[in-house]
């Protein structure tokens, strides 16, 4: 069976600079149809992220100060880190450090 | 922490949170406001509630201040009901004169298609205005030479930050109003008040920087920051909710490392400890809420570059001090042609005029006066500063030369004169 899932991310609020300065973001991960928040910012730092990971990523987890909204829900609403990503969720990352 | 809110709720908590501060900042006199009459019944009127109080909201682009503008908009504009009466004009602080890149224009572009959309004026000042120069040119240089003397990324923010609210208090005195909005957040507040007690302010510049109110006796503006207790989460949740665009505009610490300078260091901390611990900033806040400052009750009783009270020990410091001696007529310049007699006895200044007798006469505008030339009468957290500025200093912004030059003089006058005082009073 060929099973597959869509994510729909979005980086702003400056940190679209760290991913091209693209801020959508429409991965299609093969083989699986969910799978562990963190094992997705895992995948995102190998295959979107150019450059300077600790700007979004602090050990396995976002950086503290980045705002994470699941389906423009916040994230900590609906798990946090123990969130288990499904096939069409869109995740939000808005940093708000330097917030002016 | 309470049940989650759907976002039409959460409006609304919001927008009450707002209106609250908004109502405590109508309710608070004005620095200069002449004494209220006294009725008949002994009791002062109450203020009239459909007076428009005129206010300039400082508006950086940034989610803070974006959200801010939004949310004053909503107390004071359409609105039918409750209306809040308050006269806003919009304040934007030009500083693409201290930063490398061109896109100056299209950032204005961007800050005044924000601003349209809610009709206030807006005001445009370029950071370089603090010195005051005839020459463009001349000024944004000065500007550039002051950011670019700061050795260290610390001293560099102090600086921009004591150049900021500076300019301000110009534009703020310039436009006939004595109220500035500021849109910062609690985070901001918890962090500034380890960033400052551990840069020396925590004395003096703690009680002020974390205040809903700051007004320095009869300095005349007051600042405000109504969002001072709203989290960043939520003005992040309340911007995307109304789907808020703000201008990520670059500056100093940006894409740097969390280390490179005490405030990234301490924002970083914050953040890490807020996130594992949601009431670290709710409580770092509340216990600097318990500190009193000092009251200025004179200009003699504030540091001339940060604006901060002085402590009880700085001010005598700055009593103390004294210019150069008359000896020194050859000061004309700012920077190397002023020898080492420059400056007060056990603080020589490292190399710069120290805007004494010898340079124009003392009813004449201060002359160049370097940055380093005023730490004789600057706060303990300045002198820090001061230290990480490189030799030969760069001029000071001239308004906080001539404070200095004030404060000086009145040290002089108290010299002179003190034999004949014939009991200390002392300055409150």
């Amino acid at each position: 069976t060929s099973t597959f899932m869509r994510v729909r991310l979005e980086f702003s609020g400056g940190l679209e600079l760290l991913f091209n300065k693209v801020k959508h973001h429409e991965p299609v991960l093969e083989g699986r149809d969910s799978i562990p928040f963190g094992e997705l910012l895992v995948w995102i730092q190998k295959n979107l992220l150019q450059e300077r990971p600790e700007l979004f990523m602090s050990g396995d987890s976002v950086r503290p100060g980045i705002l994470v909204l699941i389906n423009e829900t916040d994230w900590e609403i609906m798990g946090g880190h123990k969130y288990v990503v499904q096939d069409g969720d869109s995740l939000v990352f808005i940093p708000t450090l330097h917030g002016g | 922490m309470s049940d989650p809110l759907c976002s039409v709720h959460f409006n609304e908590v919001i927008l009450k949170r707002f209106k609250n501060m908004m109502m405590r900042l109508k309710e608070t006199e004005s620095a200069n406001a002449p004494p209220a009459p006294v009725t008949v019944d002994g009791r002062p009127p109450r203020r009239n509630k459909r007076e428009m109080d005129k206010v300039l909201l400082a508006f950086s682009g940034g989610m803070c201040s974006r959200a801010l503008l939004h949310l004053v908009n909503e107390c004071v504009g359409n609105a039918k009901r409750k209306k809040i009466f308050f006269d806003v004009s919009i304040l934007y602080i030009d500083e693409s004169a201290i930063h490398d890149s061109d896109d100056g224009e299209a950032i204005l572009a961007q800050i005044t298609s924000i601003t349209q959309q809610h009709e206030f004026p807006l005001v445009v000042a370029k950071l370089e205005d603090v010195y005051q120069s005839d020459s463009a040119r001349s000024s944004r240089d000065q500007l550039r030479a002051l950011l670019r003397g700061a050795t260290t990324l610390s001293a560099s923010e102090d600086v921009l930050q004591h150049t900021r609210q500076l300019l301000m208090h110009q534009v703020a005195v310039g436009l006939g109003r004595d109220r500035v909005l500021l849109g910062t957040s609690a985070n901001r507040i918890a962090a500034s008040i380890i960033t400052s007690t551990a840069r020396g302010r925590g004395g003096n510049a703690v009680p002020v920087d974390q205040s809903f109110s700051s007004s320095q006796g009869h300095f005349p503006t007051t600042f405000f920051r109504p969002m001072k207790d709203f989290l960043l989460k939520e003005i992040a949740l309340y911007s995307r909710v109304n789907h808020l665009e703000c201008i990520p505009i670059p500056t100093l610490g940006t894409m740097r490392g969390p280390k490179a300078s005490m405030d990234l260091l301490t924002e970083t901390f914050v953040e890490r400890l807020q996130s594992e611990f949601p009431h670290t900033v709710h409580t770092l806040i509340k216990s600097a809420e318990k500190l009193q400052g000092a009251t200025i009750a004179d200009d003699q009783g504030a540091c001339p570059i940060c604006f901060t009270p002085f402590t009880h020990a700085e001010r005598r410091k700055a009593q103390l001090a004294s210019r150069v001696p008359a000896a020194v007529d050859a000061c004309s310049s700012n920077s190397s042609s002023c020898g080492s007699s420059c400056g007060s006895g056990d603080n020589a200044s490292t190399g710069g005029c120290c805007g004494g007798n010898g340079c124009g006469g003392k009813s004449s505008p201060v002359p160049d006066a370097s940055l380093a030339s005023l730490r004789s009468v600057a706060c303990y957290g300045c002198q820090i500063m001061l230290k990480e500025v490189s030799s030969p200093a760069p001029s000071a912004p001239p308004a906080m030369a001539q404070r200095a030059h004030r404060i000086m003089s009145k040290a002089d006058m108290r010299r002179e004169i003190g034999d004949y005082i014939l009991e200390e009073a002392e300055d409150r």
